[in-house]
């Protein structure tokens, strides 16, 4: 097969067409086509689109929405329900045993209450933290509620 | 495993790849290998600007849009060559273009378009002489490829001005190996010919 070059097989007639200045299209001109041009979205976004289709269209977004509320939800719970009933115990317990450990714990959490409760009144001045913090909790347990409820009546229907 | 992408060095396959993922740098990348080449080939076939800025735009919006359906065992240079053919031999089937000379063409109305159709044989220290007769010569080329055969024209710039090989532009041009070699070979003689004077 013949492999020579354009050069070498007719250095005359390549001569002319290379001595040709090669023309460029003006500046701008990938801005022009991708105008008309339909791209795709990126791939994770599209993932992310057809798994929420699929969890709305099966109705599991309750069951995600209120699982995900529900995880939220109970170690806070959790918290709440140990120093309520044994709070006094566990601060005795960690004062004696580590009381280095516990005294930075404590600090540190006041601390930290004591900057959230700061920010938020300077965001959203004339709210409560803990009101709001209620309302929110009573929000999340309705809609884990209806989500669980929505997914045993799916569930059910899909039995009989 | 996330792997940092460097365009320019991956190959077309692989940049159209990461296209067909939505990305717009890919697609910028694709603009960049082949506006130039693709703006040559379309303005040798219709040596006029704007129309072969057209050309050009179009064929992207084609190839850009038509990326599904493209098929990586075949080169992507071979298939956006094909587009940018078929379009410009499509144009010039409907439309009988005017003659565009290098100096005084009807198109040639600006600085602009009369520095596209420059040659690049003057240097910076030639006469005035001297860069006059290399636009003549320039001018003596254009004409004597805008003479020949639409057909004949893709395969002489596609062969000396890309640089592509036989088989490609077969490919491109969806023509036989035989018949590729045919045409080239009479450009070659036809271009000859009408440059015999300008050579003596």
């Amino acid at each position: 097969m013949n492999r020579n070059t354009p050069a070498e097989e007719d250095p005359v007639v390549h001569g002319y067409l290379t001595a040709l200045r090669r023309p460029e299209p003006r500046p701008g001109l990938a801005n022009r086509v991708l105008v008309n041009v339909w791209q795709p979205k990126p791939r994770w976004l599209r993932r992310f689109e057809a798994s929420y289709a699929d969890l709305v269209e099966s109705g599991r977004i309750w069951f995600v929405l209120g699982a995900f509320a529900a995880g939220s939800l109970i170690p806070v719970a959790a918290s709440v329900a140990l120093v309520w009933a044994w709070g006094n115990q566990l601060a005795w317990g960690a004062d004696r045993v580590v009381p280095d450990l516990w005294a930075g714990i404590v600090a540190g959490w006041q601390a930290a209450v004591a900057e959230v409760s700061a920010v938020w009144n300077a965001s959203i001045p004339g709210t409560d933290l803990l009101m709001t913090a209620a309302i929110v909790t009573v929000v999340t347990t309705v809609i884990c509620s209806v989500g669980l409820y929505r997914m045993v009546r799916i569930r059910g229907k899909m039995r009989s | 495993m996330h792997q940092t992408f460097d365009p320019s060095l991956a190959s077309d396959q692989d940049v159209v790849a990461w296209a067909r993922d939505g990305a717009d740098a890919a697609y910028r990348e694709l603009l960049r290998r082949y506006e130039r080449p693709v703006f040559s080939l379309i303005y040798r076939m219709v040596r006029d600007r704007e129309l072969a800025e057209d050309l050009t735009q179009d064929t992207f919006i084609k190839v850009l849009n038509a990326l599904d359906r493209y098929n990586p065992d075949y080169k992507f240079s071979s298939w956006v060559f094909k587009i940018a053919n078929n379009a410009t031999i499509d144009h010039l089937r409907r439309k009988e273009l005017k003659t565009l000379s290098l100096e005084g063409a009807p198109q040639a109305t600006t600085q602009d378009r009369i520095e596209a159709t420059a040659l690049q044989l003057s240097a910076s220290d030639e006469s005035p002489l001297e860069e006059l007769q290399a636009r003549e010569l320039g001018s003596q080329i254009e004409q004597a490829i805008e003479a020949l055969r639409p057909e004949y024209r893709s395969c002489i710039i596609l062969r000396h001005v890309e640089g592509r090989p036989y088989e490609e532009i077969a490919d491109i041009l969806d023509l036989p190996l035989g018949t590729v070699k045919t045409y080239i070979h009479r450009a070659r003689h036809e271009l000859k010919q009408a440059l015999a004077p300008a050579r003596d």
